[in-house]
């Protein structure tokens, strides 16, 4: 009697909590004229009378000016945006990749990790060219070097930095949500972005580049069968699934794929109980890991024996596919088309002969004789 | 006081209170048998059955309940145990109620060996002894900090002279963990803040076995030792002039309530709350101090409470798994508050 | 009754770190209860803690029952010697009766099952501090009087020979203090247990010991019958007394009067003056008196009061006259007298001689009489205060304060 009750109060509670998501996406997906009020998932884009408003991930209100332009009333200084942004410390890759994207690389002027983290040839140069500075983790970054950066505006996940940037006079805009982003968010994100830089134009551009990507893979994908697909994480006792309203969960869903944990609901990965993960496991025939192969991720025998109790999961058999994300996969926001085609690739090999994987790795069964120790 | 009245009232403590010890074991295999019967994937019991009755037939189920719900019902059953008594060493000994069996250090000393292991790159390069290194490490912080524990305490005197450098060492080994994890890659940081809130997810069988025989070798010396014990209840001094060998005694019950926490950590990472509250339930649930009976009863109510805080943790958002240490916090300690009003009130 | 000590001392040596008392050498025998006396500080606990072997001594040796103390097995010692300490345990949730079993640790097997015999051991422990009625009750829960008893119960328990006391009578008001002292003192007449206690009465030490140690500056200075030992100059100095005396006669301490408010001369002998010191001396008051035989109760007391007594020895009756010359002579520098009723013709002197000098006479109605009509004539020593008060302003002031 417990038990159902127990499901029946998750279930409700899960239920619930997708339809709010899903709704809050779909509110996103209507058509809109363009100048007018865009709502992207927890963000929104609304021109005004001589300025644009937008609402960030926390929910505060910016106000983006031309430069030189009187700031309108109601808005503290600190929240006031001239644009078009000309140097941004951005926290995240995805950020970064962004930039690219909208074609405005060089404004970038800090990163929160250092030179040989990265993989991007144009943030390696910047670097050589002593125009981007690493301003420390960003989980307890060196706000005396962003302020020597001169940032005109400076993109996070962490809104506790903001006081102190206040102080300083930089603007602050928080780039996530409390809530999962949907695909449709994902894609849009950059619609987000690109008032801030003054441009809208490159903006719709790569939305559409996304879209008509999207559509290609629902069109070539119709019809096929729908393999079974998993994506998480294994250590030594635990295991790890990225939620059902995640947004590579939905693109698998858009790929004429099953997810199979499209039921679990969570903000990002989380950890579920090892026997639903056999049991999911044993019926999907593909597997994407978070791991990449410099952490551990070099063969589907090194996953298994980290924890043999899922070793018999199909994806980790000779009848499944298991797929770690090559190092430069975080790192190309600007690519999401690419990205989302090799995805599509990857579950309907049938429908992309000849596909050369860029993003992804398929594992091998063992690990080769020779083991590289780093990448 | 008549003696035979005195005789019995003090007489086979156990057999008085053989009711409640009854009672409380048909609760522990209650527990378990819940443990057995739910979980994430729904099955018809005449199928668990079937597989609990036939462990060479193969299927799915049968894997599910011998190398799933089995050994976790069982690991957490006696982590509880070890932990309540653990705990209980640690109260007695110190004569302190709010002392844990994580006070001296063994669960900080776990925390830094393992996030050695998994924040830096070191663990890559013992990748080898997969998937027994978290527990190895765990095991190796947790035994090394049990033995600096012992050598203090052969040189100090002072009972809270060792308490004192047990939270030194404690807050040492976090400031070495922070560390770490500033320094870590953030990929890496997600996986070891789920091993420090404590699961008993994962147990291979051999762990459970190694649990089951250290540990009850542990509990059965612990039992052994319930006459000094008992003494120790007047403090030190009056133990030792009651004829118990005080130098020798305080670095066996070190050494004894280390061990415990250390093998409970070593292989399900730290769970708060269970050591130090469960002697307490215990205490004012049986209503007496007399050891002889605690340990006992501390061994059934902390593996009931364990089992069943580990079955709220993973049926509660099933198939997500919350944290055990979090719910372990949550049930407990109203419980003991509540117990200590209704002996407030008396 | 075996002369064999049960403890002996030789060249002991004790301290912590640095000797607190050194060249200590004790020998207590069979059913003796010895108290230790000593200003706080001066080494009673750490001697305790020695002989109980809770310290290490720094040197000398140590014998309870003929055998080395350091060579005896802690069993083998809790078998023979119990302790009481300060330290105030309060174990939850433990019965009296589980608590005093916990002596019987020495006697019971590994699980420590107490047999038929052992509950009697209790049982019998507990008749003996006449706590037997407080079996069943909670130890947390006892006053302070009843959980020392309890206390004492526990070390019975134990059987031993030898019981080392550490302040046993601290906390406890004079009801428990006197019961504890008694059952103390019977348990060694009776049952033949040697009772080593470190005491601050001394009052009480010394009408219930069999012999004294008395622990000063770094040893003992003194060792043996409290009626020998304790004489008003060790116990002055054991104590460092400057404004009271202990009289080993009367086993008790007196305070010394102050002086300041007047001087009086008390007509005293046989008894007769006594309680009227002890309340003139209050009063602030030098107090003369006379004239007093040399045994005379009223001797002491003045005595230890500081009170200037003129006595008339037996002995040398030539100087008897002296004695009573000394006294008139003082009456001339007195401001009032107050008289004990003491009939011969040394206190008629007296008397007649206050008259001429127009002192004001107090004496009790009960006391017997003189025709004079001058003595104030109180019915109680209450109103014979008061009329004191009244005739002296600056000793009613100093009496009220």
């Amino acid at each position: 009697m417990k038990r159902r009750r127990f499901i029946g109060a998750a279930a409700l509670a899960t239920t619930a909590l997708l339809l709010g998501t899903l709704a809050a996406c779909q509110s996103g997906d209507a058509a809109k004229p363009k100048q007018s009020f865009m709502n992207i998932g927890e963000f929104s884009v609304n021109p005004k009378d001589g300025y644009t408003e937008v609402r960030d991930g926390a929910g505060r209100k910016l106000a983006l000016i031309a430069r030189g332009a009187k700031a309108p009333d109601g808005f503290a200084p600190s929240n006031v945006v001239e644009v078009p942004v000309r140097r941004v410390v951005a926290y995240r890759a995805f950020e970064v990749g962004i930039l690219a994207a909208l074609g405005v690389p060089e404004t970038l002027v800090g990163v929160t990790d250092p030179r040989d983290k990265w993989l991007r040839d144009d943030v390696r140069r910047g670097f050589d060219e002593g125009r981007i500075a690493y301003v420390g983790q960003s989980s307890d970054v060196d706000f005396e070097r962003i302020k020597a950066q001169h940032p005109d505006l400076v993109m996070t996940w962490d809104p506790s930095i903001i006081p102190m940037l206040d102080s300083i006079g930089i603007p602050v805009v928080v780039t996530t949500t409390p809530v999962a982003t949907c695909l449709s968010t994902h894609m849009r994100f950059v619609e987000f972005i690109a008032p801030f830089f003054g441009r809208e134009a490159q903006g719709k551009a790569y939305f559409d580049k996304v879209a008509a990507a999207l559509k290609t893979i629902r069109e070539r994908t119709q019809g096929l069968p729908q393999p079974q697909v998993m994506w998480g994480d294994i250590y030594e006792k635990r295991v790890l699934v990225e939620p059902g309203n995640a947004w590579v969960a939905e693109l698998i869903g858009l790929a004429q794929s099953n997810y199979l944990f499209d039921d679990v609901y969570g903000t990002s990965c989380i950890e579920i109980s090892t026997e639903r993960f056999i049991h999911s496991g044993k019926e999907a025939e593909i597997y994407f890991t978070y791991r990449t192969p410099a952490r551990g991720a070099t063969s589907k025998a090194a996953l298994a024996r980290l924890n043999p109790l899922i070793a018999q999961i199909k994806p980790l058999g000779p009848e499944g596919r298991v797929y770690a994300p090559l190092a430069h996969y975080s790192q190309s926001s600007d690519r999401l088309d690419e990205i989302l085609v090799e995805i599509s690739a990857i579950l309907h090999p049938q429908a992309y002969p000849g596909h050369q994987l860029s993003f992804f790795t398929e594992l091998p069964n063992t690990d080769p004789v020779k083991i590289a120790k780093k990448d | 006081m008549h003696a035979q009245a005195i005789h019995s009232s003090l007489s086979t403590p156990l057999s008085r209170r053989a009711l409640v010890f009854a009672l409380l074991s048909l609760l522990v295999a209650l527990m378990m048998i819940l443990n057995l019967r739910i979980g994430s994937i729904s099955y018809p019991v005449d199928q668990l059955l079937g597989a609990l009755v036939n462990p060479f037939k193969k299927s799915d189920i049968s894997y599910i309940v011998w190398n799933i719900r089995l050994p976790r019902t069982i690991a957490a059953a006696l982590g509880g145990a070890f932990l309540a008594v653990s705990g209980l060493l640690l109260q007695v000994y110190f004569r302190n109620p709010i002392v844990g069996p994580f006070i001296l250090g063994i669960s900080s000393g776990s925390t830094v060996m393992v996030s050695l292991v998994m924040l830096t790159s070191i663990g890559l390069g013992f990748s080898g002894y997969a998937p027994y290194l978290n527990t190895l490490a765990s095991c190796l912080g947790a035994y090394g900090v049990t033995a600096l524990i012992v050598v203090i305490a052969i040189r100090v005197r002072n009972g809270v002279t060792l308490l004192i450098a047990g939270l030194m060492m404690g807050y040492l080994c976090g400031a070495v963990t922070s560390i770490l994890t500033a320094l870590a890659e953030k990929e890496t940081i997600k996986g070891f803040v789920l091993w420090q809130m404590g699961s008993f997810s994962g147990f291979k069988w051999i762990e459970v076995w190694i649990m089951f025989v250290v540990g009850g070798l542990l509990l059965g010396a612990t039992y052994l030792m319930s006459k000094p014990l008992n003494a120790l209840l007047l403090g030190e001094d009056y133990a030792a002039s009651m004829g118990v060998d005080i130098r020798r005694f305080r670095l066996l019950i070190l050494f004894l309530s280390s061990s415990l926490a250390g093998l409970v950590t070593a292989m399900a990472g730290p769970v708060a709350f269970i050591g130090m509250a469960v002697p307490h339930m215990t205490r004012l649930s049986l209503g007496t101090s007399d050891n002889r009976v605690l340990l006992p009863g501390a061994c059934l109510l902390g593996a009931l409470i364990t089992s069943l805080c580990d079955l709220i943790a993973r049926m509660w958002l099933t198939p997500v798994e919350l944290p055990l240490s979090a719910i372990t916090a949550f049930f407990g300690a109203p419980i003991v508050i509540y117990l200590l009003l209704k002996r407030g009130m008396k | 009754m075996s002369k064999e000590a049960i403890l002996r001392s030789s060249g002991l040596c004790v301290g912590y770190h640095q000797p607190v008392l050194a060249d200590v050498n004790l020998a207590f025998g069979r059913g003796q209860f010895i108290a230790l006396l000593g200003p706080n500080g001066a080494g009673k606990t750490t001697l305790l803690r020695t002989l109980s072997r809770h310290l290490k001594p720094l040197a000398g040796q140590i014998e309870i029952l003929g055998q080395d103390l350091h060579a005896m097995s802690a069993l083998d010692l809790a078998r023979a010697v119990a302790v009481c300490l300060t330290d105030n345990a309060k174990p939850p949730l433990l019965s009296v009766a589980e608590f005093v079993a916990l002596g019987r640790y020495p006697h019971t097997d590994f699980m420590g099952r107490l047999s038929p015999h052992d509950a009697e051991v209790v049982s019998r422990s507990l008749a003996a501090v006449a706590a037997g009625d407080l079996a069943a009750r909670l130890v947390e829960e006892l006053s302070d009087g009843e959980r020392q008893k309890v206390v004492l119960a526990r070390a019975l328990a134990q059987e031993p020979k030898l019981m080392l006391l550490d302040e046993p009578t601290a906390h406890l008001d004079l009801k428990h203090r006197i019961e504890v002292m008694g059952i103390l003192r019977n348990l060694c007449r009776d049952s033949g247990l040697t009772v080593v206690a470190s005491l601050h009465d001394i009052d009480i030490a010394a009408k219930v010991a069999d012999r004294v140690v008395l622990v000063q500056h770094g040893g003992i200075s003194d060792f043996g019958l409290p009626e020998a030992v304790l004489t008003s100059d060790k116990v002055g100095q054991l104590y460092g007394l400057d404004r009271a005396d202990f009289d080993g006669h009367l086993g008790g301490i007196e305070f010394h009067g102050d002086g300041h408010a007047g001087k009086v001369f008390v007509i005293a002998g046989g008894g007769s003056g006594a309680t009227l010191f002890r309340l003139l001396s209050k009063k602030g008051l030098a107090i003369e008196t006379g004239v007093l035989a040399d045994g005379d109760l009223d001797r002491y007391v003045a005595a230890a009061l500081g009170a200037n007594c003129f006595v008339r020895s037996a002995a040398a009756p030539a100087v008897a006259g002296l004695a009573i010359d000394g006294a008139l002579a003082a009456l001339g520098g007195c401001d009032l007298v107050v008289d004990g009723g003491l009939p011969g013709s040394d206190a008629q002197a007296l008397r007649q001689r206050s008259k001429a000098h127009g002192l004001p006479i107090f004496r009790l109605a009960g006391a017997a009489a003189i025709d004079e009509g001058d003595a104030h004539c109180c019915a109680t020593l209450g109103e014979l205060s008061a009329a004191i008060d009244r005739a002296l302003p600056s000793a009613a002031q100093y009496a009220r304060r």
